[in-house]
């Protein structure tokens, strides 16, 4: 399997038992339920060379409905959405992923951007970038 | 049709299985693997000068030949054990100064199956970055000198 389809599988499995809210990996070909998170590999490359270890950038977006006649307090269900997801990208959460994913290992956490927020329409969708060292087919014990 | 040459050949990187060095070190010599950046081999040795009355060189001794090695890089698990808990434990080996560090490297006939001393040895952890180890060694290679003389 890729490094791509490991990685949101990873992050996907991850975060579905954090938040109570649908997670969706990369391109869904299904409609997505509002609010929800979308994990997306944005691209790596190998570090150090010829080892196979990939310095990885993935997004994680928490996406929501606003709208006047849709669901009431839409924006504070999305704030609080977006709060425990990012709890969860902490180092001192996200280590426990090492754990539930045995053939995907990441090694910490290099870089944690964002929050960046756009509205298109009435989807308010906020993103979390993430850089890490990771490895496939490498574990804990 | 002639031969089109647009490049040149060059020995490139640390060139040894993939750029991993095996080497034993340590009191109970620890096998380990190491994903090497950079392995520095120096020669060298002490000389003596002989002058004439107007201050000319006439004549260079020289003695005391020595390779010095300096390796550098991150400690991996092995094939047989690619966990983080056996690289971690591998990085935790003691080294001191003056022990013996057996290494391997088929693709450098210079060092593959010499028996250096070390000199000195540095561990290195950094935030957000694999941690490295960074060895000097000695070895002795004047005539006369065996591996197991000093040692």
């Amino acid at each position: 399997m890729s490094y791509r389809k490991q990685t949101e599988a990873a992050f996907k499995s991850y975060l579905a038992g954090q938040v109570g809210v649908p997670v969706y990996a990369g391109t869904s070909d299904t409609i997505k339920a509002m609010p929800c998170v979308v994990v997306a590999y944005v691209g790596s490359s190998q570090n150090p060379p010829n080892t196979g270890n990939m310095d990885i950038s993935l997004s994680v977006s928490v996406q929501s409905e606003i709208d006047e006649e849709g669901q009431p307090n839409a924006l504070e269900v999305h704030d609080e959405l977006l709060s425990a997801v990012e709890e969860s990208l902490f180092w001192s959460e996200l280590q426990s992923i090492n754990t539930g994913a045995t053939d995907f290992y990441i090694f910490g956490v290099a870089e944690q951007s964002g929050i960046e927020r756009d509205v298109e329409g009435t989807i308010l969708r906020e993103t979390i970038t993430l850089t890490f060292p990771a490895a496939l087919g490498v574990t804990t014990t | 049709m002639a031969k089109l040459i647009k490049g040149q050949a060059f020995t490139y990187g640390t060139k040894n299985d993939g750029t991993y060095l095996t080497f034993d070190v340590g009191s109970t010599g620890v096998n380990v693997r190491m994903y090497a950046t950079e392995i520095r081999l120096s020669l060298e040795s002490d000389n003596n000068t002989a002058t004439n009355g107007n201050g000319e060189v006439i004549s260079s001794c020289f003695y005391n030949h020595r390779k010095i090695l300096n390796i550098t890089g991150m400690i991996s698990g092995t094939t047989d054990d690619n966990t983080t808990a056996h690289a971690d434990a591998t990085f935790g080996t003691v080294i001191q100064a003056g022990d013996k560090l057996d290494i391997s490297s088929t693709d450098w006939a210079e060092i593959d199956g010499d028996e250096f001393i070390v000199q000195t040895a540095e561990k290195v952890r950094s935030n957000a970055n694999y941690a490295e180890w960074s060895i000097t060694a000695i070895e002795y290679i004047g005539t006369g000198v065996a591996n197991e003389n000093v040692s």
